[in-house]
């Protein structure tokens, strides 16, 4: 909460935190786009060509294959948890930092909305920010794995793929707003109480 | 003028029963008060309740004339804003803002401030304490006696009615306690009510009026 006034602690935050945000969201978008291709894979050619790959060798490699997919996907879907859990930690490490710092704020008459407001302008601001730069740097890095979607993705503003990719992307973006801010609202108010109690010499419990 | 009346206010806690019973009060503006009592008595609980931190379990409130009887926690934020300047034993500055800015904290929701006057005012509030060579500074940065004395400057950011101070010189050593007192007699003395907790003997010197708590009550 300190840097509601200090505008150049409040830059310095603000980019950290915008960096973990877009790392974050790359680790989510990703995860996404794995999930939805494999629960679409059926409609799709792309699980085929994986197999048309393997299909030479035994049945035994396209198990194993499968198998692998799905290991990576649950990886994924760890680090995904894990990098939002990072980044919701981060943000409100500033206020866990010192409980009777929130207290005093309690104290000096700022009530729960006016705090709790605070903490969501400064979720949604980095949101916005983080969201179109995310978009192409995770774009960017998923069509890396082959040139030719790299080209398509270039060449063809509409593709499948781009709207699948944007349509995850927004889906993991929402998700991931939606733990923020009920972290924050639940972290907050149990801080202040915290807070408060602590000011009034009792510690904290 | 009657600023604070406590009418038959208690508290209770479930693990520890009975902490306030029947207590009756009336503070003046003008008057600085000194609560004694020994350790575990119900001080700070009696300062808390007056100063909304803590409701009490039973008994009414009264502050500037309005009964704090179903005021909810935004108004009950309010009130302390504009009408209440804490201190605290342990000072509570904020370790990233310099002295200015943790000044400006409580002014930041007083709309009554137009935002280009707040640091003038602050700076104008630390003069008054001899801190014009500590406004850059922060919190490691300073003394106990100046820390409290910055404190002081934020509890009269919004020019409360009433300061209260539990304990305000309980970290100090001898010559800035005497500093605090003499400060809060004169912000007694310039129309506030005043309320310091204290063990000291030496708040009797200061006080215009003291109460005793013990156990609970206030001693007659
Ligand atoms: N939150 C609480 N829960 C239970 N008991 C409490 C709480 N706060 C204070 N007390 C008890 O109330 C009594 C009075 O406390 P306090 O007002 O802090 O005393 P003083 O400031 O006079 O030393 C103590 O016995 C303390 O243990
Ligand atoms: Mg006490």
């Amino acid at each position: 909460m300190q840097y509601i006034i200090n505008k150049k602690r409040e830059i310095t935050i603000s980019v950290l935190s915008l960096l973990f945000w877009i790392i974050n969201l790359i680790f989510a978008e990703m995860s996404i786009n794995m999930l939805l291709k494999v629960l679409t894979a059926k409609r799709t050619d792309w699980f085929d060509n994986m197999k048309k790959v393997q299909i030479t060798e035994d049945a035994f490699l396209i198990k194993q294959t499968e198998l692998v997919m799905e290991t990576i996907i649950i990886v994924m879907f760890v680090i995904f948890f894990f990098s939002s859990l990072t980044i919701i930690l981060v943000r409100n490490l500033q206020l866990k930092h010192n409980l009777s710092e929130i207290g005093m704020f309690r104290v000096l008459g700022y009530n729960k909305n006016r705090l709790l407001g605070i903490c969501m302008i400064d979720v949604i601001t980095d949101m916005v920010i983080a969201l179109p730069v995310s978009v192409v740097l995770s774009t960017v890095i998923w069509n890396k794995l082959s040139k030719d979607e790299m080209l398509s993705f270039m060449l063809t503003m509409i593709n499948d793929t781009i709207w699948m990719d944007i349509l995850s992307y927004v889906l993991c973006a929402i998700t991931m707003m939606l733990v923020a801010i009920i972290h924050t609202k639940f972290f907050l108010e149990r801080s202040l109480k915290k807070g408060v109690r602590y000011m009034l010499g009792e510690g904290v419990a | 003028m009657i600023v604070l009346k406590l009418t038959d206010i208690g508290k209770n806690y479930k693990n520890t029963g009975d902490v306030l019973k029947g207590v009756n009060l009336e503070l003046e503006s003008g008057k600085m008060y000194g609560i004694m009592g020994p350790s575990g008595s119900g001080k700070s609980t009696l300062l808390n309740i007056i100063g909304t931190l803590e409701k009490a379990s039973y008994g009414t409130i009264e502050i500037l004339g309005n009964k704090l009887e179903g005021y909810g926690e935004k108004e009950l934020c309010d009130l302390r804003a504009k009408n209440i300047g804490y201190i605290f034993q342990n000072f509570y500055l904020n370790p990233y803002l310099d002295a200015v800015e943790n000044v400006m904290v409580p002014m930041k929701i007083n709309h009554e401030i137009e935002p280009k006057e707040r640091r003038k005012k602050a700076e104008c509030l630390l003069k008054k304490f001899g801190l014009e060579e500590r406004m850059k500074h922060l919190k490691s940065q300073m003394s106990g006696g100046e820390q409290q004395r910055v404190a002081i400057a934020r509890a009269l950011a919004n020019d409360p009615d009433i300061i209260l101070a539990d304990e305000p010189t309980g970290n100090l050593d001898e010559d800035n306690e005497i500093i605090i007192f003499k400060t809060l007699k004169e912000l007694a003395e310039s129309g506030k009510v005043v309320v310091v907790v204290s063990h000291n003997e030496i708040v009797k010197e200061y006080a215009d009026e003291v109460i005793e708590i013990i156990k609970g009550r206030i001693k007659a």
